[in-house]
């Protein structure tokens, strides 16, 4: 089980992906084991930014549309949104420290 | 944590007799008296492959290139990925033994090789554990050049890919039998007992 909040569920998506802070959304499916394994490594991004960020999942296989609109192609894609905008996505295994490299040019910056 | 009892018995050291008395003395021979690990006892229930993995063991620590600092890192790492919470303690407790202070330790535990007093060639080649136990099939020609240009070795490639497998396996086979941490450990062992106490309800 997820230590995420789950997002499948478009309402919960959109209230999520508006919000002021920046969100890591992990498009993920329950027998995608690359998604299990990048776990830790955002569950440590997220502390290591203490607040600054946050990390929630949705199921590409239980909301196919909401994937498809996200043109999800292959698990784990992960999108950072603010302000309900994307503004960078990653596919496939990441560590700890690409996450950080990737995500730390946008905080903080209103 | 699935509760406070291993799921297969643990012989005391001074009941070890035949094999597994073989197998306990090799581990004080190498660890010191006493210190038989629980893990290593749960193997004295097939103690020829608790001997060949002993064997492999200290061979992985005791004749690579590699410090022992990088290897117990990735392997407390490998811990809290695995969610092993006597392997975080038992890997913890072997840093605190090289020298690594507690900052350090909470480093690995976040995957930070950064926050470790590392060499460049150790902080790549953490990374590359990282990658290579995450999605081995991850790794590019790029990563493998980033490392070869500050020296990495063909013989340090398979060490330190073999210490994601060791770390792994032993990871594994305490999960799986529900092998609880020594009393011999001396790192983050108020939270492991926290934890185990939380368990059992």
């Amino acid at each position: 089980m997820s230590v995420f909040p789950d997002v499948t569920e478009n309402a919960a998506f959109e209230a999520t992906i508006g919000g002021e802070r920046p969100v890591i959304v992990k498009f993920q499916s329950e027998a995608c084991v690359i998604c299990r394994k990048v776990e830790p490594m955002l569950a440590a991004t997220a502390k290591r930014f203490d607040g600054a960020l946050s990390v929630v999942d949705a199921d590409a296989e239980k909301n196919f549309e909401l994937a498809t609109l996200y043109n999800v192609r292959g698990l784990p894609t992960l999108i950072l949104f603010k302000k309900g905008e994307e503004i960078d996505r990653r596919t496939g295994f990441q560590t700890a420290s690409m996450l950080r490299d990737w995500v730390s040019p946008h905080l903080g910056n209103g | 944590m699935q509760g406070p009892d291993p799921f297969i018995e643990l012989i005391p050291i001074a009941e070890a007799t035949g094999a597994r008395k073989e197998l306990y003395d090799d581990l004080e021979r190498v660890r010191g008296k006493g210190h038989v690990s629980n893990l290593f006892k749960a193997y004295g229930a097939f103690p020829e492959l608790g001997i060949a993995n002993f064997k492999r063991l200290t061979v992985l620590l005791s004749q690579g290139t590699l410090s022992a600092k990088l290897k117990e890192a990735v392997m407390t790492a490998l811990a809290v990925i695995n969610h092993c919470d006597y392997c975080i303690s038992f890997h913890g407790t072997q840093m605190q033994s090289v020298g690594s202070s507690d900052e350090e330790i909470a480093a690995a535990r976040d995957f930070d090789a950064e926050r470790i007093n590392f060499t460049t060639k150790e902080r790549a080649l953490f990374e590359y554990a990282m990658k290579a136990n995450g999605d081995p099939h991850s790794i590019t020609p790029e990563d493998i050049i980033v490392c070869r240009d500050i020296g990495v070795t063909d013989a340090e490639f398979v060490e330190i890919i073999e210490t994601v497998n060791t770390g792994n396996a032993f990871n594994t086979f305490a999960g799986a039998l529900n092998i609880g941490a020594d009393d011999f450990l001396t790192y983050a062992m108020d939270e492991y007992h926290a934890k185990r106490k939380a368990a059992d309800g």
